[in-house]
C-alpha cells in the first residue's frame, strides 16, 4: 500500500483500492526506470555543457588578451535579452566592424542542419542590426562577418557542409590538445550552385572569399594562434546547473558554513561578463538564485552572517562543484520519476471512475483491479 | 631570541646575533637559527601591525605572535624582519617548527602583498656549486634530489619521473652519482663543516644550525645570488592582470577586456597522471590551499584546463594545459603572492625545471 493522497476525482469509497492500484503501478514503473543510465546521460549533458563553454573561451581568448586586427571581444550571447536565437560572441574592432560568432562543441555527422541552425541566426542578427548599434556599440555597423567555431575534430566536417550548402561563413577551429586556433578550409565534394562566377578559377577564388575573412590580417593572426581557457562563464542560455558554477565560484565559508550573499553573486557575474547591462546581472542573478533554492542546492538563512545558505557539509569549492552536479542530477531523476507519478496517477484515476461507471450500470465487477500490463 | 634594545639594520642586526649566540638563544630548543624570504609589496606590514604585537628596533621590526605548545599552553613566538632588497624581507626566528606553523605561516597565508620566496631549481644549483666551491672539504650529509631534464642527463630511464630523499656520510659524492645516474638534482641540502651548520631548501628557508659570522656569510653570498631570479619572477607575478577598461568609441561607454597573461614552461612533457597528481598534491599540501574547479583533462597530447582557487586569499584564475606547458588567465583579485604560490607548487610538485613568463599570443605558423 502506498501512503498517497488519492486525488479528489477518485470516488467517495475507493481510496483504499486507489492505494492499492496506484502503488502496484509505480511500484512496477519505478522498477523499469533506469535510472542509472538516466543519471550518466544527465552528467554526460553537464559534460558537453562545459565543452561548449569552453570553447567559447577557447575563441575569443586571442580577443581578450591581444587584439587580432583590432577586434577586440566585446560580449557574450548577444541579442540574448531579446528571446531569439542568439549567437556565443560577439567581436568589434571599435569601428564598424563586428563578427558573430558561434560555438559548436560537436557537430552531428548531417551538418547540414547545423548549417541551417547558423543561416536561421545570422537573418536574425542581420535583422537586429539596428540593435546592435544602437544598445550596444552606441556606433554604426559598416561590416558584419558570421563565424562557426568547433573543436579540430569537426572543422573539416562542417566547413565542408558550409561550402556545399553555399552559406557564408569562416569556420575556426580549437586544437585543446595545443591550445592553438586557426581558420579551417575545407575541400568541396562539390560546388554550390549559388555560386556568380562560371570559370573553376573564379569559383574557387569566391569560395575563398567567402570562407575568409575579408580584413585579410586577421586571416594572418588567426594563423594557428596560441589561445587558452580563459574568460566567459557568465552564459545565460546555459542549463542551469553549468551556470550555477558563478554560486560555487562566490561562495564565502563562514564557521564552517558555506554561504553566500546576493552581492557576492553579482559582483562575480559582472566581474566574469562583458558589456552586460546591470538589469541583464540583476536578472542572471534573480534567476541563479531562484533555481539554487529549486535543486536544493541554497537555501534562505536565517541570521545575519548571510543572505543565503549553500546546503552542505562541504566548504571547499571542487566539493562543492561535486554537491551541486549531484543535486542537479538528483532533481532532473525526481522530476521524472515524478512525471512517472503523474502517469499512473491518470491511469488509476481514469480506471476507477471507468469502473465506476460500469458499477453504476450494474455491470459485475470482480475485486480484480486493472492489471499491471495497463501501467 | 633575546635581543637587546637597539636600533639595527639588517646586517648589524645579524652581527648581534652571531657575535654573542649564546645570550641570543638562551633557552630556546634546537639553538638554531631559521631564516625566511619573503617578496613583498606595499601594504604588507598592516598585516603585521593588525595581527601581531609589533615593536620597530630601527629598520628592524620585531613581532610577536602566540601559538599553543605541545602541551597546549599559549606561549608567545618571537619574530624579526628586515628588509633584504626592495620588494623582499627577511624574517629571522629562533623559535620551533610548530611555533613557525601557527605564528609565522599565517603571516603570509592570506595576505595579498606577502609570498614566500620560491628559488628556482636552477638558481639552486648554482647555490650548491657556491657553497662547494667555497669550502673543498664540505660535506652534505642529506639532501632531497627531484628529475629535472634541463639541468641533468640520466643514464637510467630517464622518462621516469623521480625523488630521492638520501641521508649519510658520503653524500656529496651520492649527490653527483644520482645526479649522472638518474637525472635528478637537488632541492634540498644540509651541509656540514667544521664551522658550519646549515640546510637550504628551494622554498626559501635557510636553517643555520651553527650560528656563526660563516653561517651567515653563507646565506647572504647565496641571496644575493638569486635575488635578480626571484624579483623577476614577481615582476612577471605583478604584470599578470584582468581589467575592463572603459572605452567611449561611439554614443555609448563601453568594456574592452585588457588580460595579461602568464605561461609557465615545462622542462618535461607533462603527462594527465602528472597533472592529476599535481592536483593531489596541492590539496593534500599542508602550505598551499588551491581548488581546482570545472576541471577538463585528456589524455594523449595533454588537454588539461581548469578554474582554479586560492582559498586563503581568494584570488581566482584559470589554468589551460598543454603538456609542453600551462597557460594562466588572471580572473579575479589575482594578487601576486597566488600566482608565486602557484608557480612554487609547480616547481615543487609537477615540474622542477619550469619557468613562468608573461604569456605573449603568438602565431605558430
Amino acid at each position: 500500500m502506498t501512503n498517497v493522497d488519492p486525488p479528489e476525482s477518485v470516488p467517495e469509497g475507493q481510496e483504499t483500492k486507489y492505494r492499492g492500484l496506484y502503488g502496484k503501478c509505480i511500484e512496477h514503473k519505478l522498477e523499469g526506470f533506469p535510472e542509472q543510465s538516466k543519471s550518466e546521460t544527465l552528467r554526460e549533458e553537464i559534460n558537453v555543457q562545459r565543452q561548449h563553454r569552453k570553447l567559447i573561451s577557447y575563441s575569443i581568448f586571442p580577443f581578450v588578451q591581444g587584439r587580432p586586427a583590432g577586434y577586440k571581444f566585446f560580449t557574450a550571447e548577444p541579442l540574448e535579452e531579446l528571446g531569439v536565437p542568439n549567437f556565443d560572441f560577439l567581436l568589434w574592432n571599435l569601428d564598424g566592424k563586428v563578427i558573430f560568432g558561434e560555438a559548436k562543441s560537436s557537430v552531428p555527422a548531417s551538418a547540414d542542419t547545423v548549417v541551417n541552425q547558423l543561416e536561421e541566426r545570422k537573418e536574425i542578427a542581420e535583422d537586429h542590426k539596428e540593435h546592435i548599434e544602437e544598445e550596444y556599440l552606441g556606433s554604426e555597423i559598416d561590416h558584419m562577418e558570421f563565424v562557426v567555431s568547433t573543436y579540430v575534430n569537426h572543422g573539416d566536417n562542417i566547413a565542408k557542409a558550409i561550402i556545399e550548402e553555399g552559406a557564408e561563413f569562416i569556420t575556426w577551429v580549437v586544437d585543446a590538445h595545443h591550445d592553438e586556433l586557426w581558420i579551417r578550409q575545407a575541400r568541396p565534394t562539390s560546388f554550390p550552385d549559388n555560386l556568380e562566377a562560371d570559370d573553376p578559377d573564379a569559383m574557387l577564388q569566391e569560395l575563398d572569399r567567402r570562407h575568409t575573412h575579408d580584413v585579410s590580417a586577421l586571416n594572418g593572426e588567426l594563423d594557428r594562434v596560441t589561445t587558452s581557457f580563459g574568460q566567459a562563464d557568465v552564459l545565460p542560455t546555459a542549463i542551469i546547473v553549468d551556470q550555477l558554477r558563478v554560486v560555487v565560484q562566490a561562495r564565502r565559508v563562514e564557521g564552517r558554513h558555506p554561504c553566500v550573499d546576493r552581492a557576492d553573486i553579482e559582483s562575480y557575474v559582472s566581474n566574469s561578463s562583458l558589456n552586460y547591462p546591470e538589469e541583464r546581472v540583476t536578472g542572471i542573478v534573480d534567476n541563479l538564485i531562484e533555481a539554487g533554492k529549486r535543486i536544493s542546492f541554497l537555501s534562505e538563512w536565517d541570521g545575519e552572517r548571510a543572505d543565503l545558505k549553500v546546503v552542505s557539509n562541504y566548504t571547499t569549492k571542487d566539493d562543492l562543484e561535486q554537491v551541486l552536479e549531484d543535486k542537479w542530477v538528483e532533481w532532473r531523476i525526481e522530476d521524472m520519476k515524478d512525471d512517472l507519478r503523474k502517469e499512473c496517477e491518470e491511469r488509476i484515476t481514469a480506471e476507477l471512475g471507468r469502473q465506476k461507471q460500469l458499477s453504476d450500470f450494474g455491470v459485475d465487477l470482480s475485486e480484480e483491479g486493472p492489471s499491471e500490463k495497463s501501467c | 631570541m633575546h635581543i637587546p634594545e637597539g636600533q639595527y639594520n639588517l646586517k648589524e642586526f645579524c652581527r648581534v646575533i652571531f657575535d654573542s649566540p649564546e645570550r641570543v638563544l638562551d633557552g630556546y630548543h634546537g639553538q638554531r637559527i631559521k631564516s625566511f624570504l619573503y617578496l613583498s609589496d606595499d601594504g604588507w606590514r598592516d598585516y603585521l601591525d593588525d595581527h601581531y604585537e609589533t615593536r620597530e628596533l630601527g629598520g628592524i621590526t620585531k613581532f610577536v605572535g602566540e601559538y599553543r605548545n605541545r602541551k597546549g599552553a599559549e606561549q608567545p613566538a618571537k619574530f624579526y624582519v628586515g628588509q633584504y632588497k626592495d620588494d623582499l624581507q627577511m624574517v629571522l626566528t629562533a623559535e620551533t617548527e610548530e611555533a613557525i606553523r601557527q605564528a609565522l605561516r599565517p603571516v603570509s597565508e592570506h595576505s595579498d602583498s606577502l609570498s614566500p620566496m620560491p628559488i628556482m631549481t636552477e638558481d639552486f644549483q648554482t647555490m650548491n656549486e657556491i657553497v662547494l666551491s667555497t669550502y673543498d672539504d664540505m660535506r652534505i650529509s642529506e639532501f632531497k634530489s627531484k628529475r629535472v631534464p634541463s639541468l641533468a642527463d640520466a643514464r637510467t630511464r630517464p622518462d621516469v619521473d623521480r625523488e630521492i630523499e638520501y641521508k649519510g656520510a658520503d653524500g656529496r659524492d651520492r649527490l653527483d652519482e644520482f645526479r649522472d645516474e638518474y637525472g635528478v638534482v637537488p632541492t634540498r641540502i644540509q651541509y656540514e663543516h667544521e664551522n658550519v651548520s646549515i640546510r637550504i631548501d628551494t622554498s626559501g628557508k635557510f636553517t643555520l644550525e651553527s650560528v656563526n659570522k660563516e653561517s651567515f656569510n653563507i646565506l647572504f653570498d647565496l641571496l644575493s645570488e638569486v635575488v635578480v631570479n626571484v624579483l623577476e619572477l614577481l615582476d612577471v607575478a605583478n604584470q599578470i592582470k584582468f581589467e575592463k577598461r572603459e572605452v567611449v568609441p561611439g554614443n555609448l561607454k563601453v568594456q574592452v577586456p585588457e588580460v595579461s597573461s602568464g605561461e609557465i614552461d615545462f622542462d618535461q612533457q607533462v603527462s594527465l597522471m602528472q597533472a592529476e597528481n599535481f592536483i593531489k598534491g596541492t590539496k593534500n599540501s599542508d602550505d598551499l590551499n588551491f581548488s581546482f574547479t570545472d576541471v577538463t583533462k585528456q589524455a594523449g597530447s595533454l588537454d588539461f584546463s581548469a578554474q582554479v582557487t586560492d582559498e586563503n586569499r581568494g584570488s581566482l584564475f584559470n589554468v589551460s594545459a598543454t603538456e609542453g606547458s600551462m597557460r594562466i588567465v588572471p580572473k579575479h583579485d589575482c594578487s601576486f603572492p597566488s600566482l608565486v604560490e602557484f608557480y612554487l607548487a609547480v616547481i615543487q610538485l609537477l615540474d622542477g625545471g619550469a619557468e613562468m613568463r608573461l604569456y605573449e599570443s603568438q602565431s605558430a605558423a
